[in-house]
């Protein structure tokens, strides 16, 4: 059947305008996470995929089912991919741009679309997260979730100044000596650098599970509610959240939530209710676990501490705040018996430990027979980094000036920064003079180019008293200039 | 080539040299800060090559280390460019790659899909 010609024209017209949407989603969500890009990216796939079908853009529909796929196991990966990766979704959306424009059934005429679909294909199957990765990280660097040894917190801030050293070596090496220093740089940086994942409901969804597994047995009833905003943070945080929403909930099912019967007498729902909410604020995770279960029995933890050696009178002294905290201690549980649930006094413990590993706190309240409240405290370094992105002569790499500081126009600087020669580069002195401020502080730096607004992410983390560190700035590494430094 | 401006970035370079066939060499990392002058030049190019009547140019990446798939893009947008002419007019890009460089093997694999009729690549 024959479509009207004006139908199928209005099809192009929207085809290129979801394109176009599906291209800036595309770059929101690799420059940052974003919820709302990321919905908005698969719901206009999907659309464009059934709108394609039905008008019998046959070669759309089958680009827009591989940029589905692509896109699924890029959002499986947090939206940490590599730059093979996003050419290839660009490259897709260029063929479907092109394809969206010739007449329906028409002859392809030079254009490989099989050649394509196959180039797509050997993408995924790299990419996938089960795959194993036989690509090395060319000139920058994958996202990764796992994989590198950990490196201790009180070597990294060392190590990292050293990392930012080798990468201003190797921008500045030719030849041989490049691409040694090249291999030196990304062994630090993978070593030491920031590792990403993404905390949300998808990832504690197995709480979920695990928490209606253990009540089933326990013979209780739960229902597990999320209110946590999707955050970016790095892998070791991610791993000490699993840690400590684990053994919280599990808890709070054995120990908090009553049996249906208990909880009927005392009013309340049969089923017991946990909730898992938070997200970052302020430059810290914090996730709050509660239940509405019977709450903390103090007077347990007591009888318990007495039992476990502390005496009477001391053990009365203490508040409920150290009472939280003795329940934290190594081997302190209010079980006398060790189940296969819990109770044998590693739960609070095990929280406690990988929370303040990273820095954090482990706090808690209770109201008796209305429930309890667990709060995980961790600090969480800033990912993003806004900026302004340079480029000085005689530097064969991006600058990136924090975005604290502020450009001032036609004004003059007391103390001019040529960043070539402080870093040991032949420096020309040429270029506009761009002056920066930043509380009452003005520096100027003399560039070849406006400075631009950027987001980067950070790659290693360097410790205030370093010169900067370095970003990855549209997949292209880059400097951040700490000013103040200079 | 006096009539395509070259690019001249730090980091970056783009220069166009020879009349037939007239050679585009880019060389460092064509970053997102590459793209608008990359766009630039190769508007000219193609302008200036049309005028010519050109059958052929040569686009060296050998020491092109790195290219972004903002500034990809604008290869592609080069490719529809040509694709507009009438047929008889179109040219060929032939790239010359260095297969020691990684991103260029498949990257230009997948440039060669949008018209193997107009791409032609060499070395890789």
């Amino acid at each position: 059947m024959k479509l009207p010609e004006e139908l199928v024209n209005q099809f192009r017209t929207v085809a290129q305008e979801r394109l176009a949407r599906i291209e800036a989603a595309w770059a929101q969500v690799m420059s940052a996470v974003d919820d709302e890009a990321a919905a908005l990216l698969h719901r206009e796939i999907h659309t464009l995929k059934g709108e394609s079908q039905m008008l019998g853009f046959s070669d759309v529909n089958v680009v827009c089912h591989k940029l589905e796929d692509l896109v699924e196991v890029a959002r499986a990966r947090g939206y940490a991919v590599d730059e093979d990766f996003d050419l290839t979704v660009n490259m897709a959306l260029r063929f479907m741009t092109m394809l969206a424009r010739k007449k329906v059934g028409s002859q392809l005429g030079g254009i490989d679309l099989p050649g394509f679909l196959k180039q797509i294909d050997q993408v995924l199957a790299e990419s996938r997260p089960d795959a194993p990765r036989a690509r090395s990280s060319s000139l920058t660097p994958l996202n990764r979730t796992s994989g590198a040894p950990r490196v201790p917190a009180f070597l990294r801030d060392r190590l990292a100044t050293i990392a930012v050293d080798s990468f201003i070596e190797y921008a500045a090496a030719e030849g041989a000596r490049r691409n040694r220093l090249r291999f030196s740089w990304h062994t630090l940086r993978d070593m030491i650098g920031l590792q990403r994942a993404v905390l949300g409901p998808a990832q504690l969804v197995k709480l979920e599970q695990n928490g209606h597994a253990l009540a089933r047995e326990l013979g209780k009833e739960i229902e597990v509610k999320f209110e946590l905003s999707s955050a970016e943070v790095t892998a070791e945080v991610l791993a000490a959240i699993d840690v400590a929403t684990l053994h919280l909930a599990r808890n709070a099912v054995d120990h908090g939530i009553e049996a249906p019967a208990v909880r009927r007498a005392a009013g309340k729902s049969p089923r017991g209710r946990i909730t898992l909410r938070g997200g970052v604020r302020d430059d810290r995770l914090v996730i709050v676990l509660e239940d509405d279960g019977a709450g903390i029995q103090f007077d347990r933890v007591r009888a318990r501490a007495v039992e476990l050696g502390i005496s009477a009178a001391a053990v009365e002294a203490l508040d409920h705040d150290r009472l939280i905290e003795l329940m934290c201690q190594p081997g302190f549980t209010t079980r006398t018996a060790a189940t296969d649930i819990s109770g044998r006094g590693v739960g609070l413990d095990a929280v406690r430990a990988a929370v303040v590993e990273l820095g954090g706190s482990l706090s808690a309240s209770s109201v008796d027979g209305a429930g309890s409240s667990w709060t995980v405290s961790i600090p969480v370094p800033r990912l993003g980094i806004h900026g302004h992105v340079l480029r000085v002569s005689g530097l064969p790499f991006p600058l990136v000036v924090d975005a604290a500081w502020q450009i001032l126009l036609g004004e003059t600087a007391e103390r001019v920064v040529d960043p070539a020669t402080a870093l040991g580069f032949p420096g020309t002195g040429s270029g506009d003079l761009v002056v920066f401020e930043r509380e009452g502080v003005r520096v100027g730096v003399r560039c070849d180019r406006a400075p631009m607004p950027m987001l980067g992410r950070r790659l290693v983390v360097t410790p205030a008293r370093a010169l900067g560190e370095v970003v990855l700035l549209d997949s292209v590494e880059a400097l951040l200039l700490r000013l103040e430094r200079f | 080539m006096a009539a395509v401006p070259p690019i001249r970035d730090p980091g970056f370079t783009a220069e166009v040299t020879g009349e037939a066939p007239a050679r585009l060499v880019l060389r460092g990392n064509a970053d997102i800060q590459a793209r608008t002058s990359l766009t630039a030049l190769v508007d000219t190019l193609h302008a200036h090559l049309v005028e010519r009547a050109a059958r052929v140019v040569i686009v060296d990446l050998a020491a092109l280390e790195f290219m972004n798939a903002s500034s990809f893009n604008v290869l592609v947008g080069w490719l529809a460019l040509i694709q507009e002419l009438p047929p008889e007019q179109r040219y060929r890009l032939v790239f010359r790659s260095n297969a020691r460089i990684p991103w260029q093997t498949r990257s230009l694999r997948t440039l060669t899909c949008f018209a193997i009729d107009l791409v032609e690549i060499e070395g890789g």
